[in-house]
């Protein structure tokens, strides 16, 4: 009987834990577990989000475009199928570029200047609400050496 | 009845249906690392940006380790599928994938989340404890992985209690290739139906009687969603194979194949996991008896039999179909991202 009891507790707590996952964007207070990411709350096409990610390395007046969107797995502070819209990452992801590779095989052999910036632009909408424009900037950051 | 009788019945799983879906699970597992491979996540994941706050230190880690932890996962998962060590092995996927989450939590994908807290019970699916009609650990993995999928479809309606959704304006935007996307009336017709659709089968599906109707309306859903929104059909397939825990087993009712000894048919009956047929080896001719007259004749029994098969397993010829061709799309993907990325020449 010990272990029929300790069974179904595991499973109650199995449950209960993804019970508690899923109720998180209802329940205030609860979000600060993984605040703002949509793990467990199955929030799936929740909200229409149209949204543009725009990534550019400028040193004055010349500019290259790249795919920065690829270094994002699924795109996923700006997709539809999420939940879990997060512009506030912007600044943080140029950040990210301006120290990562995609932007310097951008810059590669156009003999940019120390002052060469990663400009990160989103322009998205969620629903039927106002368009919103966020950009971003960070200094390129040299390579490194081999 | 009690709590433990109701998980018994509800979580027993006969020895060949288990194995038959933790290899179709550990199926699902290796298409979803070579799906992660052919996407390029191993490459692409945001650095030390996106990792969970909780686990600062988990940022030191080195950069062989997620490549590795990936590789490992497909290995896992190939173990699972084959029957080798497969709780080991269903515990050791589980975990890879809760590191992949944790590190890089916001690259995560719902499809992941469900990989991740249904290995771990997989990995219990194979614990016996008592047996009998005492409940197992077995009973209770199986009863929370059924339980588990029914939660996703609930939150996933709860989630669509939501005035934009119901709308249509999300479906809108999922159909804009098609010119029914801008009939207003329809695609929030579309957004109250997937809503009631997932309602339903939160709750249908533990229950025999609606559980023929709740099959072909998850088949309906699963299939509609993304063949509509032009989307990948993996995490759908996660829930179409989920349905096979929920399948009855026929017992005495399953219809009779009487063969001779020495025919193919013998062959067949080693396919017949789920027991849909019941099979009588003997020195008759082949014979096929499903309550009305007895059919004869390999022919009419073919017929008879891949009938039988088109009834009573419509989800199971559409998830079959589904795994080769993405056994065959994913493997491609993973190949080329492999060769293009230069994995050889930076080894």
């Amino acid at each position: 009987m010990t272990g029929e009891r300790l069974r179904i507790g595991g499973l109650a707590l199995f449950l209960g834990g993804v019970l508690l996952l899923g109720a998180r964007p209802f329940v205030p207070g609860l979000n600060t577990l993984w605040p703002g990411c949509a793990i467990g709350a199955w929030n799936m096409y929740r909200s229409r989000v149209d949204a543009r990610l725009l990534t550019s390395v400028r040193d004055g007046d010349r500019e290259v475009y790249f795919s920065g969107g690829e270094a994002i797995w699924h795109n996923a502070f700006i997709l539809t199928a999420h939940g879990d819209l997060r512009p506030d990452l912007v600044e943080q992801f140029a950040e990210f570029l301006s120290r990562g590779s995609l932007a310097r095989a951008a810059a590669d052999g156009q003999g940019y200047s120390p002052d060469a910036e990663v400009v990160v632009e989103l322009v998205y909408r969620v629903n039927n609400q106002p368009e919103v424009r966020l950009e971003a900037r960070r200094r390129l950051a040299p390579a490194e050496p081999r | 009845m009690t709590l433990a009788r109701f998980i018994v019945r509800e979580g027993r799983l006969s020895p060949p249906k288990a194995r038959l879906f933790r290899a179709c699970w550990g199926f699902l597992g290796l298409l979803t690392t070579l799906q992660m491979i052919g996407w390029g996540y191993t490459d692409a994941r945001g650095g030390g940006f996106f990792v969970s706050p909780w686990l600062p230190s988990l940022l030191a880690v080195p950069a062989w380790l997620h490549p590795g932890i990936i590789a490992a996962m497909g290995a896992s998962a190939l173990a699972v599928m084959v029957g080798f060590r497969a709780s080991l092995f269903a515990a050791l996927f589980g975990l890879s994938m809760w590191y992949v989450l944790l590190v890089d939590y916001f690259a995560f994908h719902h499809g992941w989340v469900l990989m991740a807290l249904s290995f771990p019970l997989l990995a219990l699916f194979g614990r016996r404890g008592g047996g009998g009609e005492a409940l197992t650990t077995a009973d209770c993995a199986v009863f929370g992985f059924k339980a588990l999928l029914s939660l996703v479809y609930l939150f996933a309606a709860i989630n669509k209690l939501d005035a934009d959704f119901l709308s249509g304006i999300v479906l809108e935007r999922l159909l804009m290739w098609s010119p029914l996307s801008q009939n207003a009336a329809l695609m929030s017709a579309l957004a109250w139906g997937s809503l009631a659709a997932e309602a339903f089968l939160a709750v249908a599906l533990w229950i025999p009687k609606l559980r023929r109707v709740a099959f072909l309306v998850g088949l309906g859903l699963h299939l509609g969603i993304p063949l509509l929104s032009q989307a990948g059909l993996l995490f759908h397939l996660y829930f179409l194979t989920g349905y096979l825990l929920f399948v009855s087993e026929p017992g005495g009712s399953a219809p009779v194949l009487r063969y001779p000894e020495a025919s193919a048919a013998r062959w067949l009956e080693r396919l017949d996991w789920l027991g849909q047929v019941d099979w009588r080896a003997g020195s008759g001719p082949l014979t096929w008896e499903a309550g009305g007259a007895p059919v004869s004749g390999t022919w009419r029994v073919g017929v008879a039999l891949a009938g039988r098969l088109v009834v009573a397993h419509p989800v199971s010829l559409t998830v079959a179909w589904f795994y080769g061709v993405y056994a065959i799309d994913f493997s491609r993907d993973a190949l080329f991202y492999l060769l293009a990325s230069g994995w050889s020449s930076a080894a």
